[in-house]
Formats: structure tokens, C-alpha cells, sequence
């Protein structure tokens, strides 16, 4: 049992839609299945425009070129592996911000401290099928002026009150990587109500003349092929479906694990990832003895790349919890069965760890 | 529909006759293998559950390329771009200065450096081989120069031994922006291992089909595990100095360029047979000639492109001629025009310096179509197209500057 993709593209649905490719001949460039993915992906996201870029760290980069953004951009530290990297890229300083110890998601009181005049955007980040504070984030805006926008990679299926996580900020980007609910092998998606920035990043990710849109500075190689839109296309259309199965499994963990102490789900039921905080004085074990003690392959930790921050001490709560995080395998075909095997063996460890931990302390 | 034939100039698609060609001949390769044997490689990656993150097929498409090349190491990418990025910032070392380019090229080139965090410098080119020109690049070196981004063009990879020397002087990178440079050799040796790396592109009008996708070649062990380290967006690794980038190549962009690799010489030799074509079409019309490919009993080619030459003998523009032939149902464009340094791709605010010989090809070329979905025929439609063009210069010359077209 493996930590594996949440979805996968049907594979007779696909076969089809590579094939239209074939005879079309027409694999790249601005093709009929991208613009028909921006067109039913701005739809399902709730806004005007969509702009599909060939994977989410461009997604990023080209977004915050389009914000034509300079100096600082305020991050919750609990993000997507690769969100400095991709601001830093855009000629940004990152600055990492603390969370909120129970969700994980950005603490405001923290973002208010960081905020100085060479702040230039908010980028706020819904983690595990949560919205990110956005009411708060949204009067800030209105206080102080800064953009915010957000990075909904793993919310592509996720509604808040009753509208996609895309309808929040001046903008968001989702993503279409393995490991979310639409899987197009790479792939993202930023959508927008503001035509002016929408005009702005069609023509940042390309450099052909007809597809100029607006005068830009900085231009770049962003787009997405005919075959990765091939696969979102069909992603798309079997969304509510998978992400009814996914919901069911998340359903089973959380009934399971209720029982266990010293466990907490942190993801909610849409997240495309099963995520659990493990409290060591509850449960007895801390999270890398629990790793070796199960397979490594089965759970996967998220760590954050502390060379990236100058002090820990500063976003405690985000470092406490990457510390502290494990996703559990949740994947198409996997069995009630199989979860209540998890649940029970996560059980067992808890109820013996004490007699555990003198084991693995003689016997390492 | 095809070879409308023009009896007089009104039959001219721009002046109100039918075009020579219902669907637009393009100017990219657009080869594509057999769908079955897409479909076959697409579905073991399915069924491998690996659609990205270095999957099978990616590894065995660097294996493949690396030994095409003759060079130890591949690193695929997303696209050409990122390569070329991530080398302008490895070779910067985290300094802001300039890296040297041709400024007859690519139109990307001078964004792909400032997304490093350098300035473009631009350079006149060589006026037989298109490719940096020694004189002008020893002239440019300065203490901010931070790296040689040198580009081999479809009809000559330049001067390598001289560019190699004059960085070797002055302990300056060099590596190539190798694009259009696939199956091509140097001195006979293939195009690869030059410079500290080469940039190569999976794009579909390329020699190479992948969708989008790029690959940087090497025979530098340490280069290569950085960039792969940097490829996958983020690392997790305090020791590791180096600004990741999300340049990951999936898997069904890796399993078209393999399938493409697989019928790389068939490739060759129908851009071979359609370049001869090209020859044969406007060897008799006055002012219009071809680049010319090195001789091939000394080098290698791909025939990648056919570029026409425009000069004054030719009764129209080279923007004229564009014009009329544009509307004809050719998806033709000028070649590296405008001029990088006079575009909107160059900086506001760069100091420039007159690059003369750049100044004057850049009006001088049009690319032709190319292709597979361009057939012999059309080649022959074409050349008469060319001919007829020659022959009512004067009357369409008058023609079109009536309606404003230079």
C-alpha cells in the first residue's frame, strides 16, 4: 500500500482525445483543446478568464509577473514545496509568515506584523481542501491595498461557501499535477475576473506576435500542450465523480482514526490528500520513529526546506507542524478494507508505544 | 485544394483572387509517428501509474538522446526555455551582469537571461553563418559578463573552436542554444558536447516532436546533477546551493519525442528531399535565392528550414513579398526580424550599439514552409507562385503601394 495519485484520467476517454490530436495534427501552440479547457475551466472556477501554463511553478512565476509585483510577497511557510523558489524566480522576495497552529493556515496577527512598505502582495495558500482566511485576507485588501491572490493547487474541487476557491483575490492558480484531483501529468491553471491581468499573462507565457496581448516586460515559454489539455479536459469531466470516491475514503480515515488519541485530521474531507498531525504526547511516538516503523513508502512526511527561512522561530507553528504532518495513502481502488487496516494498525502503535519506543530505543 | 493557377495579377489572393492553398502550409516539422505506437508507450505509462516525475519514458528518452548526441548526459525539460534559464543562472552565481547573444536570434532570448537576473548583451553576427561574430563578442566582454550564450543556427553551428578559445581567454561559460542544431556536426563531430552544455527543444516544429519539451546535453557530471536536482522546482537540502525551477518533462511529452528519435533519419531525409525541391523552384527566378546548407560531404545537416534570400534584384520587399505570398494561404514569416536589439523584446532603457551586419539581414529573409504536411507539389505551386511574383514585379510592386504595403 502506497501513497499514490488521488485520480487518474480514464484511460479510454483519453485514448480518444489523443487521437483527435492525431488527426488534427495540431500538438502545441495555443491549440483547440487548451482554449476549450480555458473556456470550461473558467466556468467551473467561477470567473471570467482562465489560462492554462504548462505546469504550477511557471503557474506562479507567470503570475506574479502579470501582478508586475516588486520587493516582498508575504507567504504562509506551510506551502507547496517550490512557492519560494518560483517567487524568487520572479524576482521576488519571499517572506515566510506562521500559521495558525491547529489548521495550518495563514495567521493573519502574523501577516499584519510582516507587512512593511517594501510589501508589494499577499499570496495566501488553501491547504488541504480549507479556504485560506479569506474574509480577513479580503479586508486587509481593502485596508492596505496590497493584492492578494491565492494558490489553490490542491483545491480544485473545493467549494467555499458554495463558490470554487478560484473566486477568491485578485487571482489564484490551481494545479494539474499528479497528486490532485484533475491529473493533466504537469499542468496549472490561473484564473482571474480582470481581463487587463488575463491579457497580461496570455502573453507572458508565449512569444508569437498574434499572441500579444498587452505590452509586457518579461515573457516566457509557459504554455501547455494539446495532450496535457487532452488530459485535464477528461479530468474535468469525471471530477465530480472521483472526487465523490475520494470524499468516501476520507469519510473512512476520519472514522478510524477519531479513536485513536493523539491523532487529528488535518485535511477536510475534499483535499485531495489525507493529511494527519500526530501529537507525541498523546500518541506516544513522534512522527520519523512512526516512519520507521512503517513502511516509508506507505506515508509521506512534508517538510519545510528550512534553508529557505533565516529564523525558525519566527513561523514556529508552520515548522512545529511539518514536523509534525503524514499523508496517508487515499487513492482510487483503495478498499474500506485497507483504511481500517491503517486506522487499526495506527490503533495498535499508539496503544504499545510505550513498550515501542523501549524497543526501538535498545534495538534501533 | 492546391496550384490555383494566377493568369493575370488580380487572380493574387491579396488582390481579391483565390488563394494557392485552402489550409495554411506551415513552417514548423509537425512529424508525428504512427498513433498506434503513441497510444502503446502513452498507456504503459498509465499502467505504469507514472504520468510525470521522471517515469520510464523519460528516463529511456535522456538514455536514448544522450547517446545521439555522443555525450554522457541528457536532462529533459519541460521546454528549451527553462534550460537556457536555469544556465544563465548557474553561470551568474547570484551576481546581476549581462550575458553576451547574438542579437540575430530567437526573439526569447533576451527575456530567458533577465529571468536569471542578467541583461542582455547583444552582438553583431557573422554575415555568412548568421552566428556570433568573434570581433563583436571580444569587443562586448567586460567585467559584468557573466556568461557566452552562443546560437547555432539551421545553416552553420558558427565559429565553436574560436568562440571556445575566446572564453577559455577570458574564463568565461559558454554554451549553445542548440535548437535548431539537432543531427548536425561540427568539424564532423556531432552537436552536443559543446561548450559546458547545449540547450536542445522538444517543441513540435522542431526536428524532434515531444509536444513541448527541451533537454540540455553535457559531458559535465557535476552540471548535470545540478540541474537535475533543480529541475523538480524544490529542494529539500540545505547544503544545496541553487534556485530550483519546475522544469520537469512528463511522461506523454517524453513518449512522442522517443517515437520521434525512432524516425529521426526518415525525418531528415524528407527535409532533405523537400529543401532540393526548393532549390530547383527559385534557382530561375532572378533575386531570390536559398541559405545554404554546409557542404554535406563535410558536414552533417537536418534541412530543417528553407530560408529565401530577398535581394535587389527581386522587383518587391521582402515585406512585400511577404505580404502577397502570407495571404496565399503560406504560413510564412520574416526570419529573426526585426533585429533583437531594435524589438520590443530588448530592454527599455539598454544601452545599444549599431550591430550593423544583424541590421541588414533582418530585412532580408523569409521562411518558407516546411514540413510534413508540405509535399513536393506544393513546392513546385510555390516556385511558380515565386516565378509569376518576379515576372508581374512591376505591376504588383505598383499594386501594393497603393494599398500602403512597403
Amino acid at each position: 500500500m502506497r501513497v499514490l495519485p488521488p485520480a487518474r484520467p480514464d484511460w479510454g476517454k483519453t485514448e480518444t482525445q489523443l487521437r483527435g490530436i492525431f488527426e488534427r495534427r495540431y500538438f502545441a501552440n495555443h491549440g483547440p483543446l487548451v482554449n476549450k479547457l480555458d473556456a470550461q475551466f473558467a466556468g467551473h472556477a467561477g470567473r471570467k478568464y482562465a489560462i492554462s501554463v504548462v505546469n504550477d511553478g511557471l503557474a506562479l512565476m507567470i503570475l506574479a509577473q502579470g501582478l508586475d509585483l516588486q520587493g516582498e510577497v508575504i507567504v504562509p511557510a506551510l506551502c507547496r514545496p517550490g512557492t519560494f523558489e518560483a517567487l524568487r524566480w520572479a524576482g521576488l522576495v519571499p517572506v515566510p509568515c506562521d500559521v495558525e497552529p491547529d489548521t495550518g493556515l495563514v495567521s493573519i496577527g502574523a501577516i499584519r506584523k510582516l507587512i512593511t512598505p517594501r510589501t508589494s502582495a499577499i499570496l495566501g495558500v488553501h491547504l488541504w481542501g480549507r479556504p485560506c482566511a479569506t474574509e480577513e485576507l479580503s479586508a486587509l485588501n481593502e485596508e492596505t491595498g496590497l493584492p492578494i491572490f491565492f494558490d489553490a493547487t490542491h483545491g480544485v474541487a473545493v467549494q467555499h461557501e458554495g463558490k470554487s476557491l478560484g473566486t477568491f483575490g485578485q487571482a489564484a492558480y490551481f494545479s494539474f499535477q499528479e497528486g490532485e484531483m484533475i491529473n493533466c501529468a504537469e499542468g496549472a491553471c490561473i484564473v482571474t475576473d480582470d481581463e487587463k491581468l488575463a491579457n497580461k499573462l496570455r502573453t507572458i507565457k508565449n512569444f508569437h506576435p498574434t499572441h500579444t496581448y498587452a505590452q509586457v516586460p518579461l515573457r516566457i515559454n509557459g504554455k501547455m500542450s494539446e495532450a496535457q489539455a487532452a488530459l485535464a479536459l477528461v479530468g474535468l469531466d469525471e471530477l465530480h465523480r472521483n472526487n465523490q470516491a475520494n470524499m468516501g475514503m476520507a469519510r473512512a480515515y476520519a472514522k478510524g482514526l477519531s479513536v485513536i488519541p493523539g491523532l487529528r485530521m488535518l485535511s477536510a474531507m475534499v483535499s485531495p490528500k489525507v493529511i494527519i498531525d500526530i501529537d507525541q504526547t498523546r500518541f506516544g511516538l513522534e512522527r520519523n520513529a512512526l516512519f520507521s516503523l512503517m513502511e516509508k513508502e506507505n506515508l509521506y512526511a512534508h517538510n519545510i526546506p528550512s534553508h529557505l527561512i533565516n529564523n525558525i522561530a519566527d513561523v514556529e507553528n508552520a515548522f512545529g507542524l511539518a514536523q509534525r504532518i503524514v499523508q496517508l495513502p487515499c487513492h482510487p481502488g483503495l478498499t474500506k478494507e485497507s483504511i481500517d487496516k491503517v486506522c487499526l494498525l495506527l490503533r495498535a502503535i499508539a496503544d504499545n508505544s510505550a513498550a515501542i519506543c523501549q524497543r526501538m530505543e535498545t534495538k534501533p | 485544394m492546391t496550384g490555383s493557377k494566377k493568369n493575370g495579377i488580380h487572380d493574387l489572393a491579396l488582390f481579391g483572387g483565390a488563394r494557392l492553398f485552402d489550409t495554411p502550409r506551415p513552417i514548423g516539422q509537425l512529424a508525428a509517428p504512427h498513433v498506434e505506437e503513441y497510444l502503446a508507450l502513452v498507456r504503459q505509462a498509465f499502467e505504469a501509474g507514472q504520468l510525470s516525475a521522471h517515469g520510464q519514458l523519460e528516463q529511456q528518452l535522456e538514455a536514448e538522446l544522450a547517446a545521439y548526441h555522443g555525450v554522457r548526459h541528457c536532462i529533459a525539460l519541460a521546454n528549451a526555455a527553462l534550460g537556457l534559464m536555469m544556465l544563465a543562472k548557474h553561470f551568474a552565481q547570484d551576481r546581476h551582469g549581462e550575458v553576451i547573444m547574438p542579437a540575430f536570434s530567437f526573439r526569447g532570448l533576451p527575456h530567458f537571461v533577465q529571468w536569471a537576473g542578467q541583461m542582455p548583451r547583444f552582438c553583431d553576427v557573422d554575415r555568412h553563418s548568421h552566428t556570433l561574430d568573434l570581433g563583436s563578442v571580444e569587443r562586448a566582454i567586460n567585467k559584468r559578463t557573466t556568461s557566452i550564450m552562443s546560437v547555432c543556427n539551421f545553416n552553420s553551428p558558427g565559429n565553436i573552436d574560436g568562440l571556445c578559445q575566446l572564453a577559455d581567454e577570458h574564463d568565461l561559460p559558454l554554451y549553445f542554444d542548440s535548437v535548431y542544431a539537432v543531427g548536425c556536426t561540427y568539424r564532423g563531430k556531432k552537436l552536443g558536447g559543446f561548450g559546458a552544455a547545449e540547450v536542445y527543444s522538444l517543441h513540435a516544429t522542431k526536428l524532434l516532436n515531444g509536444f513541448e519539451g527541451g533537454y540540455v546535453t553535457t559531458d559535465d557530471d557535476g552540471l548535470a546533477d545540478k540541474l537535475r536536482r533543480l529541475r523538480d522546482g524544490a529542494i529539500n537540502d540545505e547544503d544545496f546551493p541553487g534556485l530550483a525551477l519546475n522544469a520537469r518533462l512528463n511522461e506523454l511529452h517524453a513518449a512522442m519525442g522517443l517515437l520521434s528519435l525512432q524516425q529521426i533519419d526518415t525525418i531528415i531525409a524528407g527535409n532533405r528531399r523537400r529543401f532540393d525541391s526548393y532549390l530547383r523552384a527559385v534557382e530561375h527566378v532572378p533575386g531570390l535565392s536559398l541559405i545554404s546548407y554546409p557542404d554535406a560531404s563535410q558536414e552533417e545537416s537536418n534541412y530543417e528550414m528553407a530560408v529565401l534570400e530577398i535581394d535587389s534584384a527581386f522587383p518587391l520587399s521582402r515585406n512585400q513579398l511577404m505580404n502577397l505570398v502570407r495571404a496565399e494561404g503560406l504560413a510564412i514569416s520574416a526570419y529573426y526580424s526585426p533585429a533583437l536589439h531594435l524589438s520590443e523584446h530588448c530592454p527599455k532603457g539598454l544601452k545599444i550599439d549599431s550591430l550593423p551586419t544583424t541590421e541588414w539581414l533582418a530585412g532580408r529573409y523569409l521562411q518558407l514552409p516546411v514540413g510534413e504536411l508540405v509535399s513536393l507539389a506544393d513546392i513546385g505551386f510555390i516556385g511558380e507562385l515565386l516565378g509569376f511574383v518576379y515576372e508581374h514585379g512591376t505591376a504588383i510592386a505598383d499594386r501594393l503601394r497603393e494599398q500602403g504595403v512597403e
